[in-house]
């Protein structure tokens, strides 16, 4: 009885329609129709997220291991002409000394598809093992193969006949830090 | 004592064996010059068989923990008995599963088993073979040896690169800011739980509309009187022939890696530059050598995606291709085959060029 009393009541009160029926019937459950969809959508996106921000790197982990500058260890350890790879903090270095003494470090990460880049003293130049690109040794510039852009450039010197190789103060400075023998 | 007819009547009334019996005795596979090309789906099964059973043995003993993982495979192929043999298996079976592959989609492409009303067959063997490039790629890393590592670099450093998701998808790829022990656990989780799911259900669905559709003629017999049509009893005239087949390729993968085991390169040293002559597994060297002879830069794009929208575009119209070539259209069907053609060529062209440099 009770219920009819309400039934009977909202159908008064709905003054867009006479004798109801099927167009309410439809919008209805059109209505429900589309409810169930905004919350299936939004249950799922409820239940992905969390998935989505577990998986995610933490950042923590991103920013983990940063170093400032290593020491390679006195310059006598690298010969003029030769170059060899180093460990700057979780990411791998490349430091070539060139007949004139000098020395150049750089990241060793090809701007290709980032393998690890060496020196070869035979063609003095820089190059990366995966698809034959090279760079020069000096300024680290990108010369031939696929290499879209220059080996980013670390500061490297020497203090107390010791080779120290440090982050450039500023990411604006282009090209290689050079260190004089001192 | 129970007799065995007796056994076997329990079990029919509660699963219906006699039904499926008679479903499977039906069932006929066509004969005709092209007939073996319907062993190729079935010799993939077996080494995907060989896959699940020698994966499970290699996770015994295998650890995916950055400074044990490499010794631990060294340890499976020198120390456990059996273990070389059980690896090998596994390197071998999964090559040779992707070989079985590639020969099981181009077959099906040029005898255009792709056409209505196997679209769903068509499109979910595709996804199956975009999952066993998946498990290459991950399981190529795991043993945690020199080039695994500069591999996964790399095949990161592609995803990244693609529109939009590319970083996002990278880094959730690399778990960190370089490959190293999140990697590794990442594509373990990936090659022994998240890949095989797929792989369960794709199948599934693969192997179910085979059933549903029966096996498909190509154009020629179609259009032979059915008078003059052979075919063969699926069970049990087929099974048995496939099983011999089956048996062969077995054997054939045994004697394989008896004689040729498969080796382990030295530990991945992360700062160590990348080992001269570095390519990546014989499937992926096809796309390894065109991006190669990609330039720096094309426009405002680098050379690799436009590399990688070239691969895109293929794939895409090998997807749409039951939708295209309906059967109808005698030209559209030319163009097809002709599409199908090059890239073939192109892949074995590429592949062989790879090889050579």
């Amino acid at each position: 009885m009770n219920q009819e009393a309400e039934k009977n009541e909202s159908q008064a009160s709905c003054g867009h329609c006479q004798g109801c029926g099927n167009a309410e019937e439809t919008t209805r459950r059109q209505f429900l129709r589309i409810m169930l969809g905004i919350f299936a959508l939004s249950w799922g996106a409820m239940t992905t997220l969390p998935i989505i921000q577990y998986l995610m790197p933490a950042a923590k982990e991103e920013s983990g291991q940063e170093v400032a500058s290593v020491n390679l260890g006195k310059l006598d350890s690298l010969p003029k002409g030769q170059g060899k790879n180093f460990q700057f903090g979780h990411k791998p270095g490349l430091i070539v000394r060139d007949e004139a003494g000098e020395l150049h470090a750089f990241s060793a990460i090809c701007t290709h598809l980032g393998c690890t880049v060496q020196f070869s003293d035979e063609k003095d130049l820089i190059w990366c093992a995966c698809h034959g690109g090279q760079y020069d040794p000096q300024s680290g510039k990108n010369i031939a193969g696929p290499p879209p852009k220059p080996l980013a450039p670390l500061k490297a010197e020497v203090v107390n006949g010791e080779i120290i190789v440090s982050k450039l103060p500023s990411p604006t400075v282009t090209g290689a830090a050079i260190g004089k023998e001192s | 004592m129970v007799s065995v007819t007796k056994v076997f009547d329990w079990l029919d009334q509660r699963l219906s064996i006699r039904t499926w019996q008679q479903l499977a005795e039906k069932k006929t596979v066509p004969i005709h010059r092209h007939s073996v090309w319907y062993y190729l789906g079935g010799i993939a099964l077996v080494l995907l068989l060989v896959q699940v059973a020698t994966g499970g043995l290699l996770m015994v003993y295998y650890i995916p923990e950055l400074a044990s993982a490499h010794a631990s495979i060294l340890k499976i192929n020198t120390q456990i008995n059996f273990g070389w043999f059980i690896r090998s298996l596994h390197s071998w079976g999964a090559n040779i599963m992707i070989l079985a592959l590639f020969v099981h989609l181009f077959s099906t492409y040029f005898m255009k088993a792709y056409r209505p009303p196997r679209e769903l067959t068509w499109l979910t063997g595709l996804a199956l073979m975009v999952l066993a490039f998946g498990f290459g790629f991950t399981g190529y890393l795991l043993p945690w040896d020199e080039v695994s590592f500069f591999a996964t670099k790399i095949g990161i450093d592609i995803t990244s690169k693609t529109p939009f998701i590319g970083e996002f998808m990278a880094s959730m790829l690399r778990g960190g800011p370089e490959v190293g022990q999140a990697t590794l656990s990442r594509f373990f989780v990936i090659h022994i739980f998240l890949l095989p799911l797929g792989l369960l259900a794709l199948l599934g669905v693969h192997l179910l509309m085979i059933q549903l559709h029966g096996i498909s003629e190509p154009d020629a017999v179609k259009a032979l009187p059915e008078a003059q049509k052979e075919s063969e009893k699926f069970f049990p005239t087929f099974v048995l022939k496939d099983l011999m087949v089956w048996l062969l390729v077995l054997n054939a993968l045994s004697v394989l890696v008896g004689i040729f085991p498969w080796g382990l390169g030295p530990e991945a040293d992360p700062y160590a530059p990348a080992p001269e002559g570095i390519k990546p597994e014989w499937y992926f060297l096809a796309m390894f050598q065109f991006l190669k002879l990609m330039p720096p830069t094309i426009g405002p794009l680098e050379g690799e995606q436009v590399g990688m929208m070239i691969f895109g575009i293929i794939g895409l119209l090998f997807a749409a291709m039951p939708f295209i070539d309906r059967g109808h259209n005698p030209k559209l069907s030319g163009w097809a085959r002709l599409f199908g053609q090059i890239v073939l060529v192109g892949f074995v062209f590429f592949t062989i060029w790879g090889f050579a440099s």
